[in-house]
């Protein structure tokens, strides 16, 4: 596979700018790089693919480039065209490689990159050749998330490429039904979360509508997450943790009352001089902890007595009635 | 229940002239064969290969075990375990139940027998633990069910000279099937307890997908007690769901009705748990399973059990229950804590060899 050596002029009219067969680039913008070739020119070409019998071109490489020009004014661009008779899959594979020579794709051109390669290539060389040269694992893990990304509405697939949701969510999204999925989406974007949190909030919902025979758009369309939605205040984030603690409560119902009760228990319990009661982690077991803060031994002497009050503070023995 | 018969056979070469593979041909006749030069590069290449592609419990992989056939159960320091021993004579399993751990557990997508069943009985033979003619309750239905392909390995038969020669060994077939007849012509002299893993007919219809019916495992163990055997039964793992009560209840009073407690050597109970993993990897598998929506919380072991209440209200349910139902049997947790064995026992074996004990007066009795 090899290029003519040069540079040609190509009026831009000439080439099919909606056809995106070989197209890479998503979710990124031309501006940068129109002031780019506006200052130094156009260094590198792009490259393009004469249709068979026609004065037409494909773009293969520099869609972008393409772009910038057009902005800047161009109606003639400079272009390297490809030798005759290449089939498509060598075209794609001259285009990726092209695009991973000289940057890291983001998840969503790895996804189309993937699914447009399994037109032409085998599945298996797909992950032990090109998911390394993508920057993925050759697995077939790797692969099956590629093609949910690929297959995912436009409007999450530019969420994903602007990072404002992870790869890790994309792919559970994808899964879902189309209306559990965007009402998740729509959740993600009215609210700040991390990737940890929005996986959690994803398997939250799945196991809650699983539970209860529904599904997500309804769990989601509770009064009580309409209503942190709608309210004036606070800000996006603290409403974030408001639809967690939530979520949380409806998911683990007794888990959370459990909690409750120790933190009521806790208040009245005695507390003073730096002395704190922790509950065995998630109540498992019957271990509790005392934590004691002190800074002079005067204020030890005083959580001691703290410790003997509580010892035998008659409502202590309520957390340990059901197991003994 | 339909026989498992594989619908492909993947053979390592090294192995292709031993017994036990001849004799699996001999009974899959028209399944095709694979020969491979390393079973570990199959399978590597497997793991590279899309779930959908390679799940399905229909491909049978005969090969060398490497490794050893004789271990300890792996349990943990952090809840009271029982000292049993695990063989291994295969890997895999050709039931497909949702709650099962192998899931995430094995590497292995194929259905797994060693084929070097001479190293299994030399291991046995020299095992120098197995020598000093105290109690040992050794298991095979650790990494596959006990009896699921016992019609094309003849294992339980082949295994007990072995046992039969060495007082104080038991060997526990564990097992969700039904295909006893070939245990009843056995000459096992106590040697053998075959154990039916039990759950409500909800859990059996719903999550234990190609396993027998709970009638038909309960009928099952009435003939092997009528051939002489002790049985036991394992309630693991205990499912938190609708009408669990009445489910659970329903079990006991079914096994009440049939199988008289005398020749009942232990039940075990055990409530669902598992390494957080296998949630998302069932979650593919079953998609719609609800066992893994229940209040999980991380145990000390890592693992995700019930919120400690939830455990406590089955098992002393549980307890209660056979109390009423079946007095004087064993019951026992597998991998429960003290507040788990006091709440529902009224007391907590204060070690695993306590626990051991426990279990092994129950062969000597």
């Amino acid at each position: 596979m090899t290029l003519h050596s040069d540079t040609v002029t190509i009026p831009l009219t000439a080439i099919g700018l909606e056809d995106t067969a070989f197209v890479i680039t998503f979710g990124r913008s031309c501006e940068d790089l129109a002031r780019a070739i506006e200052r130094a020119g156009l260094i590198n070409p792009p490259v393009l693919a004469r249709l068979p019998g026609q004065e037409a071109y494909r773009i293969v490489c520099g869609f972008l480039r393409i772009q910038a020009l057009r902005q800047l004014g161009f109606t003639d661009i400079p272009a390297r065209v490809l030798q005759p008779g290449l089939r498509d899959a060598q075209i794609l594979e001259l285009a990726l490689c092209d695009n991973i020579s000289h940057r890291q794709l983001n998840s969503v051109e790895q996804a189309g990159a993937v699914k447009r390669l399994l037109n032409y290539v085998p599945e298996t060389k797909v992950i032990e050749y090109w998911l390394p040269l993508l920057g993925l694992s050759p697995s077939a893990k790797a692969l099956e998330s590629c093609l949910r990304i690929a297959g995912l509405e436009q409007e999450i697939k530019q969420a994903l490429a602007a990072g404002a949701i992870s790869g890790h969510s994309a792919v559970e999204l994808a899964v879902l039904s189309a209306e559990d999925r965007l009402a998740l989406f729509r959740l993600f974007s009215s609210v700040h979360l991390s990737a940890s949190k929005q996986a959690e909030i994803i398997e939250t919902c799945r196991d809650l509508a699983l539970r209860d025979g529904t599904d997500i758009q309804k769990v989601l369309s509770s009064e009580e997450i309409a209503a942190i939605l709608a309210a004036p205040t606070p800000n996006p984030s603290h409403k974030a943790e408001q639809i967690r603690s939530f979520l949380r409560r409806c998911r683990f119902p007794r888990l959370t009352r459990k909690e409750e009760l120790f933190s009521a228990l806790a208040k009245i319990l005695p507390h003073a001089g730096g002395v704190r009661l922790l509950p065995p982690q998630s109540f498992e077991g019957d271990t509790y902890r005392l934590e004691i803060a002190f800074s002079r031994p005067e204020t030890l002497a005083d959580a001691a007595q703290t410790v003997q009050a509580l010892a035998q503070d008659a409502r202590l023995r309520s957390l340990f009635g059901d197991g003994r | 229940m339909t026989l498992f018969q594989p619908e492909y056979i993947y053979i390592e070469k090294e192995v292709k002239e031993l017994a036990l593979t001849r004799q699996v041909l001999e009974r899959c006749p028209d399944a095709p064969v694979e020969l491979v030069d390393s079973a570990k590069h199959l399978i590597a290449s497997l793991q590279r290969q899309r779930d959908s592609e390679v799940r399905g419990k229909k491909r049978l992989l005969l090969c060398r075990n490497r490794g050893r056939f004789l271990d300890a159960c792996p349990g943990t320091q952090l809840y009271r375990c029982c000292g049993y021993m695990v063989l291994t004579p295969g890997a895999g399993c050709p039931l497909d139940c949702s709650y099962c751990v192998l899931q995430a557990y094995l590497n292995n997508p194929l259905i797994t027998l060693y084929a070097n069943t001479q190293d299994m009985l030399d291991e046995l033979e020299a095992a120098p633990e197995l020598r000093d003619g105290s109690i040992k309750r050794i298991g095979t239905g650790e990494f596959m069910d006990s009896m699921a392909l016992d019609h094309l390995t003849d294992f339980a038969a082949a295994l007990l000279p072995f046992f039969r020669s060495r007082p104080g060994l038991v060997l526990e077939l564990k097992t969700k099937t039904v295909r006893v007849e070939p245990l009843l012509k056995l000459d096992h002299g106590g040697a053998y307890i075959i154990s039916w893993s039990l759950n409500t007919e909800a859990v059996v219809n719903n999550e234990e997908h190609g396993a027998a019916s709970l009638a038909g495992r309960i009928a099952a163990a009435k003939k092997a007690v009528a051939a002489g055997y002790r049985v036991g039964f394992h309630f693991d793992p205990m499912i938190y769901g609708e009408e669990w009560e009445k489910g659970y209840r329903s079990v006991i009073e079914l096994m009440a009705e049939h199988i008289p407690a005398e020749a009942i050597a232990w039940v075990s109970i055990g409530s669902l748990r598992f390494m957080p993993p296998l949630k998302g990897i069932a979650g593919r598998h079953f998609p719609a399973t609800r066992i893994y929506t229940g209040e999980f919380v991380a145990g000390q072991d890592g693992k995700m059990r019930y919120l400690q209440d939830i455990r406590l209200e089955m098992y002393a349910k549980m307890a209660g229950w056979f109390k009423d139902l079946l007095p004087g049997v064993f019951v026992y947790f597998c991998m429960e804590n003290s507040r788990s064995w006091n709440a529902s026992f009224g007391y907590f074996p204060p070690t695993d060899a306590a626990l051991k004990q426990l279990l092994d007066q129950r062969i000597s009795t």
